[in-house]
């Protein structure tokens, strides 16, 4: 059987990730006549990052609040390792898009007058996040619904995105990716490249995120010769299900927990006493569940209590609540038996978010010129700690730029002159037949990963330092090596390769979290989520960490804007 | 105590055009789990080949894990097993069919 499709697809633009940014892009390259393709790894609007987000976006909506208060919440919130040029063009460019999105379809939180219903959420100066009817799930079936109006997309489900093909000027031409609805390997030839493919958070072994969110852009973007930005920055969420387990991994917003306008409630240690007040932003609350857990003070699962059944609400009042800001976890847990108005769960520190990633320009351009990056893959835009709600704000504005310059750059270009790619093909094929259900003396692909995550969240999780990130390391480079010797896949050619696309994803997430563990050991200072026990303070001057390929690790600016531009 | 889930999955993969086959799992179990985990014990501890979709997006509400249960399509991350109990679970929707329990969305 010839497992290759011969035929090479063609487009211009080439959309890797099909969330929030992936679609906002495919959108934008769309309407400036541009063919895309956007290339999936799971089912489109059911896979990935964005439908599992919160109903936050955050925008200036009320009245006395200002982009330049928002600008001045995100830099602070940052811990001021945010790039000034991004958060400028993000507090400017929401509301535009947040009108695109009503055009699309998506609905906000309105009050009875008509004006938006913001939520008050920690490090906002007045309240901001608007709520998304039906969350990112919501968001991204309106982008979804747009998308599809437009001829020029192809949506492909279901594919996996292996490697980017370059030109002799290292420019893409291609991609080759794994088809998983025939188990094929495949081809495609582009003029522009956007990758969108969300964070890697699945390197550590208490994660909330996707089961798919391995980091493939940052690699593919580091393959390329894109240089990477801040990898040590991981956001740690306080208030993940550890217990019970049926429930694991479902976020309750903390957010909206301990605010006494929304649920009333409480966080509790393990011996049931509160040990924070008022509403921290997520890197304080992180410290504090830690102190406790670390102290012996968790509960007996490793975590701390999300506690509602003392709320400072009535019942009814308490019940409302739950219903308008909480409606599906609410409603979710209670009928997997677990009431929140009665019963206690418990929670602890899970990776909810990447900020690190591969270093972006005002026009979402990466220094490889041809290869764009939006939303989570990117990363130069959250500093040390990303605040609530500026996440899908992110897909939105920077969607939309990347779309538009990758437009523009493949109209300038013009199609590559091959229409091959047999070096990168013949690579692939051997890569996959390296893997082999004979191996039976070897482990399997999801015993590798978990081995990974285990000595990720041990080594480089909530509390590092140079000891633990240099045993981390090799740790890794033992594990990869292993690897090497080969991998227990079952079906790598078959419709549906589950074990084939972990193999794949192993490789990267090896690859990825070297890097990582890099960047966190050559940041010597404690900042945002990233907690360096040996270096407990920050530096008087916040820098980048910068990676890439041939020039490894190095120092650079945090880009800064001038403050006079803010006066009209 | 540790007691057993039994469920029996339709299986098959359209490429070799056999038709389908039911085969039977015995999952281990001391307390009522999710369609979800019981697949994903499977997949890790008995049966590497088997196809179903990993996702779950937390609040039950992306339908990835759709799945069919004694005849009626339920979310596999929100329907509870109990030990001691018999199952049959089969593809929420056949067609397109990619293999075993995942079928293709879009079309």
């Amino acid at each position: 059987m010839n497992l290759t499709d011969k035929q090479t697809v063609l487009t211009d633009v080439l959309v890797v990730g099909g969330g929030g940014a992936g679609m906002r892009s495919a959108i934008e390259a769309a309407r400036q006549g541009c063919r895309v393709m956007v290339a999936n790894k799971g089912p489109v609007g059911r896979s990935g990052t964005t439908p599992m987000a919160m109903e936050a976006l955050q925008c200036v909506c009320t009245p006395g609040d200002s982009e330049e208060l928002h600008f001045k919440d995100a830099l602070s919130g940052e811990r001021y390792l945010g790039d000034e040029r991004l958060i400028g063009i993000l507090v400017r460019e929401a509301q535009k898009r947040v009108k695109d999105l009503e055009n699309f379809g998506v609905r906000f939180k309105r009050k009875t007058d008509g004006s938006f219903d913001p939520m008050h959420h920690p490090g906002q100066t007045l309240p901001r996040t608007l709520f998304i009817q039906g969350g990112g799930f919501g968001m991204l079936a309106g982008l979804i619904a747009e998308a599809r109006r437009h001829r020029e997309i192809q949506i492909m489900s279901d594919v996996f995105v292996m490697r980017l093909c370059l030109d002799r000027e290292g420019v893409p031409s291609g991609a080759i990716y794994l088809d998983l609805k025939d188990g094929r390997i495949k081809s495609v030839q582009c003029q522009a490249v956007i990758l969108a493919t969300g964070g890697y958070e699945e390197l550590w072994a208490f994660s909330d995120a996707a089961v798919t969110a391995c980091g493939d852009g940052v690699i593919l973007a580091y393959e390329a010769g894109a240089k990477l930005i801040d990898l040590e920055m991981a956001q740690f969420y306080p208030t993940v299900i550890i217990h019970p387990p049926s429930v694991k991994g479902t976020l309750f917003q903390y957010e909206l927990i301990v605010n006494p306008e929304v649920l009333g409630g409480r966080i509790l240690n393990g011996k049931g006493e509160t040990f924070f007040s008022g509403m921290p932003l997520r890197d304080d609350v992180i410290r504090a569940i830690w102190k406790e857990i670390r102290s012996g003070r968790g509960t007996e699962h490793g975590g701390v209590l999300v506690d509602l059944t003392h709320s400072s609400k009535s019942r009814e009042t308490l019940t409302a609540s739950l219903e308008k800001w909480q409606p599906n976890q609410f409603h979710y847990l209670k009928d997997m038996g677990f009431d929140l108005r009665e019963v206690m769960v418990e929670a602890g520190p899970h990776v909810h978010f990447t900020m690190g990633g591969v270093a972006i320009d005002e026009r979402a351009s990466t220094n490889v010129p041809g290869l764009f990056a939006a939303g989570e893959v990117s990363g130069n835009l959250h500093g040390a700690n990303r605040i609530s709600g500026n996440s899908l704000t992110e897909t939105q504005v920077f969607g939309a730029i990347a779309g538009s310059s990758a437009a523009a750059f493949a109209k300038e270009r013009g199609m590559p002159a091959s229409t091959k790619l047999p070096t990168e093909m013949a690579d692939a094929l051997d890569l996959r037949h390296s893997f082999s259900p004979s191996h039976s003396r070897s482990l399997r692909p999801y015993q590798f990963r978990q081995r990974l995550q285990n000595i990720m969240w041990e080594r480089c999780g909530v509390e590092r330092d140079a000891e633990g990130l240099r045993r981390g390391k090799a740790e890794v480079e033992e594990l990869t090596k292993e690897t090497l010797v080969g991998m227990a896949v079952a079906g790598a050619s078959e419709p549906y390769p589950q074990e084939m696309q972990e193999a794949l994803e192993v490789k990267m997430m090896l690859s990825l979290a070297s890097l990582v563990l890099d960047s966190a050991f050559f940041r010597k200072e404690t900042r945002g989520h990233h907690m360096r026990m040996d270096y407990p303070s920050p530096v008087d001057v916040p820098k980048h960490t910068y990676l890439a390929k041939e020039q490894r690790l190095w120092e650079g600016e945090v880009a800064r804007m001038d403050p006079s531009k803010w006066k009209k | 105590m540790e007691k057993i889930i039994r469920v029996t999955i339709l299986r098959e993969n359209p490429v070799i055009g056999k038709g389908s086959y039911p085969q039977i799992y015995d999952v281990q179990a001391d307390r009522d789990m999710t369609i979800l985990e019981i697949l994903h014990k499977i997949y890790f501890h008995l049966d590497s080949t088997l196809a179903y979709r990993r996702y779950r997006c937390g609040r039950r509400i992306c339908r990835s894990c759709e799945i069919k249960l004694d005849g009626k399509i339920v979310r596999g991350c929100a329907t509870l097993l109990s030990p001691g109990k018999t199952y049959r679970l089969e593809p929420a929707h056949s067609s397109p069919l990619i293999r075993d329990l995942v079928f293709e969305f879009d079309q």
